[in-house]
């Protein structure tokens, strides 16, 4: 860490510390010292040495929590992201108290992030209303690319893994690509420990609504004589069965998980190496009454409001599941060039396999329905510098990916993607001022193999070229007061499975047809599909003093020939009536915000609060968007307890989450009325109505003590406390059944040695 | 604690899995992908009425819509029948999606026949066609690939419709499932179709 300062009190005199952090102090009498250590951003720290010093003083500082999180990420992550971007974290100690939830839920307590489910199991990250293939997931810096699989696919994240998980709100298309459009979500790691002790913690949830248990270890310590090797070994377990909402179980709804990463690295003075490999494989079983065969099914559904099939309690998944294997090697290495900067060089190769298994006739139940492979090797080469007031970036992106689809059936295509991209971002530090600008190009070439309506294999090549800028400025008004914008504009070429898709998704009772299918016949000449072009601003205010602690923030997001899909015709099928959907282009308008405020009452209370809006509408047709989420308010109230013998961290935290109901959704049209409805005008509709608001409570308790000379932190949650039944607007599967009822979990940490 | 078999311990495979895929990738040549053979598809719903004591030959009705959930359009026949007359209905199913491989499903409803379960539904009620079950699963609960169809008088209505449903997993004991009526039933829906039909007197 560099210039934090180092004091010697008594003497009145001292010094900062240099580019690794390192200080000398020389002609100090032999005997003890006070000296006192600090830096902005970071807890100050107050020791006693010993002179002469026989061995190496390493003095670690805690990150306060007083002062701003961005200022202390501004030391740390001056190359994930811009540094007037809007910035949420979810912090060590936020994480624990959610540990063996999935990451998407996890998520959705930052503010301006929302969640899409499909059923209690899969959770999709929404940043300001975008998701899947326009907000990017960075796994220990490599992109999640099954992400582009759509709306049911959730990330292949393990949450234990992260020391810490960063939201950026803004677009970050320059340092990423088009990808990040919407805002990114990083999933970091610790950095690997370079020590003589080995380290590492344990974990374990059990829940009680689906009887869920989890058990995580994470080992980690260094190697060799001067402890240039450090190495990390994680893996986690994960078996959940049927949830059940206060009223029913929701047959089908079980889980199970098993993950695997590991991570070596050598540090040097001027040079890092670092491999990482992982691994994610889990099956989850779908609500079982969701899969409806046609219209009828979905009426009868919503009209009795109960799932039509309950069973008893099971661990057992059964057919509709889907299985998903995401496995990824990672190369990192960077050296230090001399008057020029540092050179960092990134490989990440990916394999994502998902397999669908559907309700199907005689033994095909083992076969999937739709099975999916997706490659990827991805390299990246930047360029750091700093000079004076100046600091920057210049990198190279190339990306390979190819997606099977190994049994041609379903509803993306087998494609070959290739690209390459170039960026360059500067910044300037201008008093209390920084500004920073950036801009990128890139080129994309796309082979696509699909079978149209016939049969007939097509084999279209296109070429996509698009760029990407932005500017963004922050300014300090002191050290806890900060005033930031960020501007983009961003391009992104219409993905394949946007020009492609063609089928019936069971869950939604939907037909889909891509951009490259009109009137039933398919054509493979772009002249009608167009580059999304998105126009971004964001605006953050964050103060934090003593007491009280607060963020605004504003958003604008106009997108130029959004993608989205539209109703089309009603199609008759052996099944009955469905309506189509088409792919098509519009523009669309997203604005909105969010605030938080922390307020430390007094020594003992605290009350925290949270609220985000976001209003969305299709400006070429003068209609609404699907899916938008309704405005949240969340009030928290935290009592904090002396310490008790040798019990410490003691707290009580009860939460009410009220999710209001979304008064802007599509008109609703019952599945029954849709024959006769006309669907031609693409007027968007819905099948039910947005679900009522509804007021939930949380609890939360918990406390870290010493057992065997090292920490156990203990908490336990409920969750929907007093097994409120409601609907929620944000959930794929809100046509067949309620939410969650009232859910204990029991987390225990184990820290047997802290790096940190 | 049977159900709690892990799916997923196959962890040294797939790590290996990894590293070869990742280094064969590159050698992976490139075959064009075969089409989806889908083997799911049900694209023709055909009656057939046999009419007894009588050497008529036997009337054949279809519902036929061979592009599955393409934009072409069901190609749907009239139904015909005799007023003051008795039928043997038989339900056949195939895919028909690819000409040169007609695939037969009715013996497959019939294999299974546990698990599914025809309705009929005649719309308006006072069109007086009855049908009723002549067949049985397994467990003795009807099927309906084979009924009795009992034609009465064509005074007062000569046209309406006939609903066929095929119901998948449906629950063939609850109230009514077993004689026809399809409220209770639940499960998923394999087939909904509907014939206009005339009743000559």
């Amino acid at each position: 860490m560099v210039g934090a300062t180092i004091w010697i009190n008594a003497l009145n005199r001292g010094t900062t510390s240099a580019l690794e952090g390192d200080f000398i102090l020389n002609d100090l009498c032999a005997g003890n010292h006070a000296i006192r250590v600090s830096y902005l951003g970071y807890e100050e720290q107050h020791l006693t040495v010993r002179v002469p010093v026989s061995k190496n003083l390493i003095i670690k500082l805690k990150p306060s929590t007083k002062v701003l999180h961005d200022l202390v990420v501004e030391g740390e992550h001056v190359q994930k992201h811009g540094l007037s971007q809007s910035l949420s974290i979810v912090s060590v100690d936020e994480l624990k108290a959610r540990k063996g939830k999935p990451l998407g839920e996890i998520l959705r307590h930052v503010p301006g992030v929302t969640t899409m489910m499909t059923g209690p199991g899969i959770f999709k990250p929404v940043i300001h209303g975008l998701h899947s293939q326009r907000i990017l997931i960075l796994n220990n810096g490599i992109r999640q690319e099954g992400q582009q699989w759509g709306v049911e696919h959730a990330p292949e994240i393990d949450p234990y893994i992260a020391v810490e998980v960063e939201v950026v709100k803004g677009a970050e298309t320059v340092r990423y690509g088009s990808d990040a459009l919407g805002g990114v979500i990083m999933v970091n790691p610790p950095s690997l420990p370079h020590s003589d002790a080995i380290g590492g913690e344990f974990n374990t949830a059990i829940s009680s609504n689906n009887r869920m248990g989890v058990f995580s270890a994470l080992v980690e310590g260094g190697l060799g004589k001067t402890k240039d090797f450090g190495w990390r070994v994680q893996g986690t377990v994960k078996k959940g069965g049927d949830f059940h909402t206060p009223d029913y179980n929701l047959s089908n709804t079980g889980m199970e998980e098993l993950n695997f990463s590991g991570a070596l690295g050598l540090k040097r003075k001027d040079h890092e190496i670092e491999v990482f490999i992982s691994t994610f494989n889990t099956a989850i079983g779908i609500l079982r009454s969701a899969h409806t065969g046609n219209l009828t099914d979905l009426q009868n559904s919503i009209q009795k409001k109960r799932p039509w099939y309950i069973g008893d309690f099971t661990y057992a998944i059964e057919n509709p599941r889907q299985q998903t294997n995401h496995h990824l090697v990672k190369v990192d290495a960077n050296k230090i060039i001399n008057g020029i900067g540092k050179l960092s060089f990134r490989y990440g190769g990916q394999l994502n396999q998902r397999k669908e298994y559907d309700i199907r006739r005689g033994a095909r139940n083992n076969t999937p329905a739709l099975s999916l492979d997706l490659y990827s090797h991805v390299l990246d080469l930047t360029l750091d510098h700093t000079h004076a007031e100046w600091t920057g970036s210049v990198g190279l992106n190339g990306t390979w990916k190819q997606n099977d689809n190994v049994l041609s059936t379903g509803i993306l295509p087998d494609y070959q993607q290739r690209s390459a991209g170039i960026f360059f971002i500067e910044k300037r530090k201008l008093n209390k001022w920084l500004l920073e600008a950036g801009v990128r190009m890139d080129y994309q070439h796309l082979d696509v193999a699909v079978f149209d309506q016939q049969n007939n294999l097509l084999k279209p090549s296109y070429n996509f070229y698009f760029a990407s800028a932005s500017l963004g400025s922050s300014v300090y008004f002191n050290p806890g007061s900060r005033l930031s914008l960020s501007t983009s504009v961003s391009s992104r070429p219409p993905h394949s499975s946007e020009l492609f898709s063609q089928g019936l998704h069971h869950s939604a009772a939907a037909i889909e047809e891509g951009l490259m299918i009109s009137n039933g016949e398919w054509n493979d000449d772009l002249k009608n599909v167009n580059k999304e072009v998105s126009y971004k601003a964001v605006s953050t205010y964050q103060y934090a003093g003593d007491q009280l602690t607060f963020e605004v923030t504003a958003h604008l997001n106009y997108i130029n020939n959004y993608v989205y899909l539209r109703p089309y015709e009603t199609r008759l099928d052996i099944r009955g009536y469905f309506p189509v959907f088409h792919y098509r282009q519009t523009d669309a308008l997203l604005a909105g915000g969010d605030a938080s405020v922390n307020w430390l009452l007094t020594e003992r209370w605290t009350y925290a609060t949270s609220v985000s809006y976001l209003y969305a509408a299709n400006l070429t047709q003068h209609d609404r968007l699907p899916m938008v989420a309704p405005p949240m308010i969340d009030n928290e109230i935290t009592y904090t307890l002396p310490a008790l013998h040798n019990w410490r961290n003691l707290y009580v935290k009860a939460s009410f989450p009220l999710g209001l109901k979304q008064t802007r959704a599509p008109e609703t049209i019952y599945p029954a009325d849709l024959d006769s409805h006309d669907t031609s005008d693409g007027k968007l509709f819905d099948f039910m109505p947005s679900p009522s608001a509804y007021l939930l409570m949380d609890l939360e308790i918990g406390a870290q003590f010493p057992w065997t000379n090292r920490d156990l932190t203990i908490i336990l949650t409920a969750e929907n406390l007093l097994n409120t039944s409601y609907r929620n607007y944000m959930n794929r599967l809100r046509y067949f059944a309620d939410e969650t009822g009232r859910n204990f979990t029991l987390r225990m940490t184990y820290t047997f040695h802290s790096h940190k | 604690m049977k159900n709690m078999n892990f799916r997923l311990f196959r962890l040294p495979v797939t790590v290996y899995a990894i590293a070869l895929t990742l280094v064969f990738q590159a050698c992976k040549n490139d075959d064009d992908p075969k089409p989806a053979n889908e083997e799911e598809l049900i694209t023709t719903v055909a009656l057939v009425f046999q009419k007894l004591e009588s050497d008529e030959p036997a009337r054949r009705f279809e519902w036929k819509d061979v592009d599955g959930t393409g934009a072409g359009a069901p190609v749907i026949d009239e139904i015909e029948l005799d007023a003051h007359a008795a039928y043997s209905l038989s339900v056949e199913l195939k895919d028909e999606s690819n000409p040169n491989d007609v695939e037969d499903i009715t013996s497959e409803i019939e294999e299974e026949g546990t698990e599914h379960q025809f309705f009929f539904t005649v719309n308006p009620g006072d069109l007086d066609i009855d049908i009723t079950y002549n067949d049985e699963d397994a467990d003795g609960k009807p099927i309906g690939l084979i009924n009795h169809v009992a034609v009465g008088h064509a005074h007062d209505v000569v046209t309406g419709t006939l609903g066929v449903t095929l119901r998948h997993k449906p629950k063939k004991d609850a109230a009514g499932v077993a004689n026809g009526d399809i409220t209770n039933a639940a499960g998923d829906t394999d087939i909904e179709v509907v014939f206009n039909v005339n009743l000559n007197e």
